[in-house]
């Protein structure tokens, strides 16, 4: 039975045994190949009607730079949260590898991952979005710019909570110190262990295995809900990313069409007078 | 899926929604009409459109000036604006800007059957073919005595093909004839287009059916007004309106049955959209009919562009341009002929 304690042969057990190296490699991937994904993503999508309403209205190019310089920033979060990520990393020796702690690194490393990732994802998606409508809006209307950009700002935040949140979650990456393997250097107070080190019985160490077991599952059961908890922020902010898109639109294109309206007014009273 | 595609649009459509957007802010705004009504020549009507966009296309054209010279160039912008874009885009969106032509390719096949009909001259003709519409082997069209000829010599290898299974039929053409034939081209070519869009869905579908549905309604009460009185049955009648729109079925019921103008009136004023159309007009008048209809027409293509990340932008604008064409051609023609009076009859102003 391993340390931490599902039985051979069940998916927990296969769980439990991938290696905790695993999950932080993947978590560190994910926070830099996923954020470069939204950024990229956001890019073309302002990108591509930038260019097209510069044709008609060249003033708009220096300004909207702004937006692609937005979604830029998010593939930066990305490459920042990675590096710190992968200071994290360290080895451990071989009997070691399966203990709680270890895994409790491990899977802090991939939660921090996917967190960054998949919030630089959506936020990319967010600000490319609303920096699309941006161009078009401005194209007809220069005095639009300024608000629109101020929609931009707010969906740029996303990207900021993730790595916040991100970096807070690595903090937690502790593997565990280079001791013999029966020894621990201190444990969550809540379950009052007083760890010993140096020979124990049979009896003891059978014990103490028990105990560990059943640790290593609530610490593995932390490290899930951590994750699920971070997606879940990261669902509110697709959320607010797409209620931002409609909100800029409606926004714009009624501020643009007020002004025609007000100069249609202004002319067709001087043409009944006139 | 709905509502996310602005994940994916732009990979595409971005450029030339970008492009379509730049060429909708050039239209004529209420101050250039307001210059425009106030000419007393065609000249200065040069002078006032050259300083709006379409200034390249007048400019090099000698001084004595007619209006369809004037309307001329102003629909060449037109088609070149429209070729741009056609060259540039990438399925679907090339099928669905090929799309929008085919309703003046209608119109060219019927008015050069009719010119043929009238002993016209074929060159004489094709030069007041709208240019969007022309196809290759149009001219070959005065060839031809009946639809199953037409069909057969001309039109199996246009666009148009798929939309002639309705109305083949061996008699000879004469007026009555062409314009029901032009009138089943256009049904199986606006159903077939609603399919299309259909097809497409999310936001192009649901605004494009929208705009459709209200083209399929207004030319079922212009086809209902146009033959009261006329030898057209109630059936054939029937047979002319489009199986999608507001008015499908039971409108459609009401409308073969009715007589006269009064009672198009109480038919479709129990349809709210269309309730308030019909209010501006007093009790017996038809002319303002037209300038209706334009205006409610101009209103929702105007809210096409209220969304983004869809083709029908495309639609409108082009339809928008139309309007804008149709709007200097009055005018010119006030001007020209010294009725500055009755300018303001038929212009619809376009915000």
């Amino acid at each position: 039975m391993s340390s931490t304690g599902a039985y051979p042969g069940t998916w927990a057990h296969a769980l439990v045994k991938v290696s905790p190296y695993t999950f932080s490699a993947i978590g560190i991937a994910i926070a830099i190949g996923v954020s470069v994904l939204g950024a990229a993503w956001g890019i073309y999508i302002t990108g591509s009607s930038l260019i097209g309403a510069a044709i008609k209205a060249p003033r708009i190019t220096s300004k909207n730079l702004i937006s692609v310089i937005f979604c830029e920033a998010v593939a930066i979060y990305g490459v920042i949260v990675a590096i710190i990520l992968q200071t994290k990393l360290e080895s451990v020796p071989q009997s070691q590898i399966y203990e709680p702690e270890s895994l409790r690194a491990g899977y802090a490393i991939f939660a921090s991952g996917i967190i960054v990732g998949f919030a630089n994802l959506v936020c990319g998606l967010c600000v490319g979005i609303i920096g699309s409508s941006c161009a078009l809006s401005d194209a007809q209307n220069s005095t639009l710019f300024v608000k629109i950009l101020v929609i931009e700002i707010f969906g740029s935040a996303l990207g900021l909570f993730g790595v916040i949140v991100g970096i807070i979650m690595s903090a937690q990456a502790t593997w565990p110190a280079k001791a013999c393997s029966s020894g621990w250097s201190q444990i969550g107070d809540g379950f009052g262990l007083v760890v010993l080190l140096g020979n124990k019985t049979q009896m003891e160490r059978d014990q103490k295995n028990d105990l560990d077991q059943r640790l290593g599952q609530r610490i593995a059961y932390c490290g899930f809900v951590s994750f699920l908890g971070a997606s879940r922020m990261l669902m509110n902010s697709l959320g607010l990313c797409f209620k931002l898109r409609t909100e800029v639109v409606v926004v714009g294109i009624t501020g643009w069409r007020k002004k025609e309206e007000e100069e249609a007014l202004g002319s067709v009273s001087l043409g009944i007078g006139g | 899926m709905y509502g996310f595609e602005a994940l994916t649009f732009n990979v595409d459509g971005g450029y030339l929604e970008a492009i379509v957007r730049g060429h909708r802010a050039g239209l004529l705004t209420a101050s250039d009409y307001n210059n425009l009504c106030q000419c007393e020549n065609l000249d200065d009507i040069k002078m006032h459109l050259s300083a709006t966009e379409y200034g390249p296309y007048l400019q090099n054209e000698p001084s004595p000036l007619h209006t369809t010279t004037v309307v001329e160039k102003c629909t060449l912008k037109l088609v070149d604006e429209y070729k741009h874009m056609l060259c540039q885009a990438t399925e679907p969106l090339s099928t669905f800007l090929e799309y929008i032509t085919y309703g003046h390719m209608i119109d060219n096949v019927v008015l050069i059957v009719t010119g043929t009909l009238h002993e016209r001259d074929v060159h004489e003709l094709l030069e007041k073919c709208h240019p969007l519409g022309m196809f290759d082997s149009i001219a070959t069209l005065a060839v031809a005595q009946n639809m199953r000829e037409l069909y057969r010599l001309v039109l199996v290898d246009t666009p148009l093909a798929p939309y002639f299974s309705e109305c083949i039929t061996s008699e000879d053409l004469d007026d009555m004839n062409i314009e029901i034939m032009r009138n089943t081209l256009y049904k199986a070519y606006l159903e077939d287009f609603y399919r299309f869009c259909q097809k497409l869905g999310g936001a192009t579908a649901e605004i494009m059916s929208d705009l459709l549905s209200f083209e399929a309604d207004r030319r079922a009460v212009n086809i209902t007004i146009n033959s009261i009185g006329t030898e057209l049955t109630r059936d054939d009648r029937r047979k002319l309106y489009s199986n999608f729109g507001l008015l499908y079925p039971y409108g459609h019921e009401e409308l073969a049955v009715c007589e006269d103008i009064d009672q198009v009136r109480g038919v479709m004023e129990k349809y709210p959209p269309y309730q308030s159309i019909f209010a501006k007009m007093s009790y017996g008048e038809s002319q303002m009919l037209d300038k209706a209809f334009y205006e409610e027409e101009v209103k929702r293509l105007c809210l096409a562009f209220e969304q983004q990340f869809h083709y029908a932008v495309f639609f409108a604008y082009m339809r928008l341009r139309e309007q804008e064409i149709r709007n200097l051609m009055w005018i010119s023609e006030c001007v020209a002929q010294n009725q500055k009076s009755r300018v303001h009859d038929s212009v619809v102003f376009i915000f």
